[in-house]
Formats: structure tokens, C-alpha cells, sequence
């Protein structure tokens, strides 16, 4: 489907890469950090951070508590082309 | 009709799939306090009891929690002298602090069934050392009000960014109380 660039959308990654990683690139596109919580769902308990840039919400939920298995932060973007590129980049 | 419960992820990439489509979507969302024991003090991970360790102290989760210092929890109301059980592992129905929170639920139909992500919202808890008057208990019976400095435990709710989900204007919102199962 083609959309145009300056368009929002909605896109969800589940990224097996450090939450670190994840929030530097966000901090790095320009966006800043509006609020976070502490969320529970699926059973599991998250700290999940929402980051703002002028119409564009990204959202990062990174699992919290001991866990042995591997941990993948999602990322729910609401946001430019652009910037779903930018983190699919990541994938 | 068949509820699908989804991940954030699951329910974020299938509401996309739909918008890319062209559907009209109608989401429901639900946002309800609660301060029930679903989510007290004891199950909470270690980095999220660590906001409350300057007033209580627990070896491992879901173990029993005590107080360290005495303090007032001004969301229940409720004033604990040092040293006091703040949660049995026990009776963690009975005696307990709960934790209140946010009850989120999202959800669209289509084609009879229902797709949904629920998630729970924690309120953000905040100590600090304030003047309060405490009346003193004894056997002797009526006794005045003292005013003193002690920790209050207060709950701030979680802020509004973090309860909602932002999505294009073409999927209509509709703010819904609770879901009557047919």
C-alpha cells in the first residue's frame, strides 16, 4: 500500500535487541520523553515509556522482573513513514 | 462469539492490517480505577518495591513485607507503626496493601468475533515526610490529637499518555464502560 510520507500510521515491532539501543535511536530522531508507568498485562510486568515528537507518540514497553528467557521490547509507533523505517531498521 | 485475547503487539499489527485495507473500524476502550488485592505490594518485582523502600522492607517477592519506620498510607487511610506486618504471604487476602491501578481494555469486532488487549495500570507511589495529627491509642480513653512529622505513602495516578493508545483518525474511539457478553 502506498502511503504518503508526511501521513501518521500505526505500526507495533517486537525487537530482540536492548532497550538501550531501542531509546537511543527514538532519543536520536528527535523525540523526548512525556511519561511513564509501570504496566501489567499478559501476566507480566513492564515499564512502559512514551516518548513524544510534535504529532508523533512512540511508545516502548520493556518487560521488568526475573525472567530466563530472552526479552523483547515493543514498540508501538504512531508516527511518519520515516520514522517506522527508522526503527524497522532495527529489527 | 470468540474473544481473542491479544498481545500489545499482536493487537497493534492486526488493527494496522485492517486499516491498510480501508475498514472502518470501530475500537471500544475502557478505562476503570480499581484498588482491589490483584496487585499488592508482595508481587511487584524488586524495581518497583524499591519505590517504597524507605518505608517497608520484604527478603524476596511475593514473601511478606514489614514496616521500617512507622508511616500513614493516605490512599487507604491507613496509619502503620514500625515493625508491622504490611503484608502476610499467608493471608495475603486478609492482610495486605494493594497497590490501585488503571484497568485499560481495547478491543474491535469483526466478522463476529472480538479481538481485545487488556492491560492494568500501576499508580505511582510517593513518600514523603509530612506534619499530621494522629490520635494516640490508650486505655485511658480520650486523648487529643497530636501533630507530628511522619512518611506518607501517597498514590499519584499514572498519566494519561500511558492509558491510551494514539491511533489515526479514521478508527473511530468509543469510550465503553463494560462489555455485556450475549
Amino acid at each position: 500500500m502506498i502511503m504518503k510520507p508526511g501521513k501518521l500510521q500505526v505500526k507495533s515491532l517486537s525487537l530482540y535487541i536492548p532497550i538501550e539501543s531501542v531509546v537511543k535511536e527514538i532519543t536520536q530522531l528527535g523525540f523526548s520523553e512525556v511519561a511513564s508507568a509501570t504496566v501489567i498485562t499478559d501476566a507480566k510486568f513492564w515499564i512502559k515509556r512514551v516518548f513524544k515528537k510534535n504529532q508523533e507518540y512512540i511508545s516502548v514497553s520493556d518487560e521488568i522482573g526475573d525472567a530466563d528467557y530472552l526479552r523483547d521490547p515493543i514498540v508501538t509507533i504512531y508516527g511518519k513513514q520515516k520514522t517506522v523505517k527508522a526503527l524497522r531498521k532495527l529489527e | 462469539m470468540p474473544i481473542y485475547e491479544c498481545t500489545e503487539n499482536q493487537f497493534i499489527e492486526n488493527l494496522r492490517k485492517m486499516i491498510d485495507t480501508n475498514f472502518k473500524i470501530i475500537v471500544k476502550r475502557s478505562i476503570k480505577i480499581h484498588a482491589d488485592i490483584k496487585h499488592n505490594i508482595s508481587r511487584v518485582p524488586d524495581c518497583e518495591f524499591n519505590k517504597y523502600n524507605r518505608i517497608m522492607r520484604r527478603s524476596k517477592q511475593r514473601a511478606n513485607v514489614y514496616s521500617v519506620k512507622p508511616f500513614y498510607d493516605e490512599f487507604h487511610n491507613r496509619f502503620y507503626i514500625d515493625d508491622f506486618k504490611v503484608h502476610s504471604a499467608r493471608y495475603s487476602r486478609m492482610i495486605t496493601l494493594s497497590i490501585p491501578y488503571f484497568k485499560v481494555e481495547y478491543s474491535f469486532d469483526i466478522w463476529g468475533e472480538t479481538y481485545a488487549y487488556n492491560f492494568d495500570v500501576l499508580f505511582n507511589p510517593a513518600v514523603k515526610i509530612e506534619r499530621r495529627n494522629i490520635k494516640p491509642i490508650t486505655l485511658k480513653g480520650k486523648n487529643k490529637s497530636k501533630s507530628v512529622l511522619l512518611h506518607v505513602l501517597s498514590f499519584k495516578p499514572p498519566r494519561l499518555e500511558t492509558l491510551q493508545i494514539e491511533l489515526p483518525q479514521s478508527v473511530l474511539i468509543f469510550d465503553v464502560n463494560q462489555k455485556i457478553k450475549s
